[in-house]
């Protein structure tokens, strides 16, 4: 898989392998839950998401049964949550060193937040749906959350190359 | 109005750069010496125990529809059957968390060392911070504010004149308090000590009451309708297997 982003790839190669050893614990607990989230572990390890075999197959059908993972989903909106802090300290970072003020500067955190939105939905293989619930984990998550780090960052940066 | 207040490169050096460095140290700091005092308390076997069977019964209940009726109900009474299903809690067993709490020491100390890991070095670091760097304006925000924000972001200085927008050195420590809580989850990880209300919230679950869980999921497996949602399973596997043939 070609990452379109090296910083969320970075994040998500920071979150997995914890994950993994959760996951392997969480579900030797009962054959039934291994039955239904087995083939779940491969994509774990790209990024958490429904099977792809399974959904497939059921798309051909003309009953589609929605098969939901909470852990991976739960794992996938951590990355999520990883990704748009990082983002939102560089973009803060970038904003205050170039030296936009005022409106200018939430424009920019619009923009990052944009760029890693797309980014995201690039790392997903633009089907958002199989990884996430709605567009919403994706597009809104986070949003508010990273806005105080980006202020911040933006502050100090600013403040030390053009206040001083 | 003063519009461009000159401020001297000194305070960048001496106050903005060690404010910002310290808070960030201590939050590291904090994280470490939380881990360290953290005990490792040895988890109760019967506890352990029902926490797992509440989550087999919560599997069961979150895929009853990817199973047979025949074998969801098998799985069922083993859960919930009123001699000996696993769900089913004899009367009078039942645990007050509350004694329980009082009945371990342990467990209030940990408490008391989780909320002093958190209180001391926040009150220290805002004794600093007031003891050296009261009244300084240390830092401009890059974006106009009203005059409501006055108290919050110029606690400190006592001026009605300066612009808004000026930041005083114990503001500055309000706002990394807060802003720093991102850059924290990206560089310790997510259970760093800055989500210590997480935690706490974890320790009371730790505490929780057994028979009363057990009970609800009890209650929840029975009500469970089952819909088998794969009728024409072995029809479609048929289809894909002789179509990998043909």
């Amino acid at each position: 898989m070609t990452n379109p982003d090296g910083e969320i790839n970075k994040v998500i190669g920071k979150v997995n392998p914890r994950w993994r050893t959760a996951i392997t614990a969480e579900f030797d607990s009962t054959p039934l839950a291994k039955f239904i989230s087995a083939p779940e572990l491969q994509k774990v390890e790209v990024m958490a998401g429904h099977d792809d075999s399974g959904a497939s197959g059921k798309k051909s059908s003309e009953n589609e049964v929605p098969t939901f993972n909470v852990e991976n989903m739960q794992s996938n909106m951590k990355v999520v949550y990883y990704s748009r802090t990082f983002m939102s300290i560089i973009g803060g970072v970038i904003a205050g060193i170039l030296g936009f003020t005022g409106l200018m500067g939430f424009v920019v955190y619009l923009l990052v937040m944009a760029i890693t939105s797309v980014c995201l939905t690039a790392k997903a293989g633009f089907s958002i749906h199989s990884y996430f619930d709605s567009w919403n984990r994706v597009l809104m998550d986070g949003f508010l959350g990273g806005l105080l780090s980006f202020v911040l960052f933006w502050t100090f940066a600013y403040d030390i190359v053009h206040i001083f | 109005m003063a519009e461009d207040l000159v401020l001297d490169t000194a305070i960048r050096d001496w106050v903005l750069i060690p404010l910002s460095v310290v808070m960030v140290l201590i939050g590291v700091l904090r994280y470490f010496v939380s881990k360290l005092m953290r005990t490792s308390q040895l988890p109760d076997a019967k506890i352990i125990k029902e926490g797992q069977v509440i989550i087999r019964a919560r599997n069961l209940r979150a895929a009853a529809n990817f199973i047979p009726a025949k074998a969801f109900r098998a799985r069922r009474l083993y859960y919930t059957n009123e001699d000996n299903g696993l769900l089913h809690v004899p009367k009078g067993q039942a645990q007050n968390p509350q004694a329980q709490m009082f009945s371990d020491p342990n467990m209030a100390m940990d408490m008391m060392k989780k909320n002093l890991s958190m209180i001391i070095p926040q009150t220290l670091t805002f004794a600093w911070v007031n003891f050296f760097f009261s009244g300084f304006v240390a830092a401009k925000i890059p974006f106009p504010l009203t005059q409501r924000f006055r108290s919050m972001l110029q606690n400190g200085i006592d001026l009605s004149t300066v612009d808004v927008s000026y930041v005083s050195s114990r503001s500055w420590y309000f706002l990394n308090l807060f802003g720093l809580r991102g850059l924290f989850s990206l560089i310790l990880g997510e259970e760093n000590a800055t989500d210590d209300t997480q935690r706490m919230m974890q320790m009371s679950g730790f505490g929780f009451d057994p028979s009363k869980s057990l009970g609800a999921e009890k209650d929840g497996l029975d009500i469970v309708q089952h819909d088998w949602v794969l009728p024409k399973f072995e029809e479609r596997a048929e289809a894909v297997l002789r179509k990998r043939l043909s």
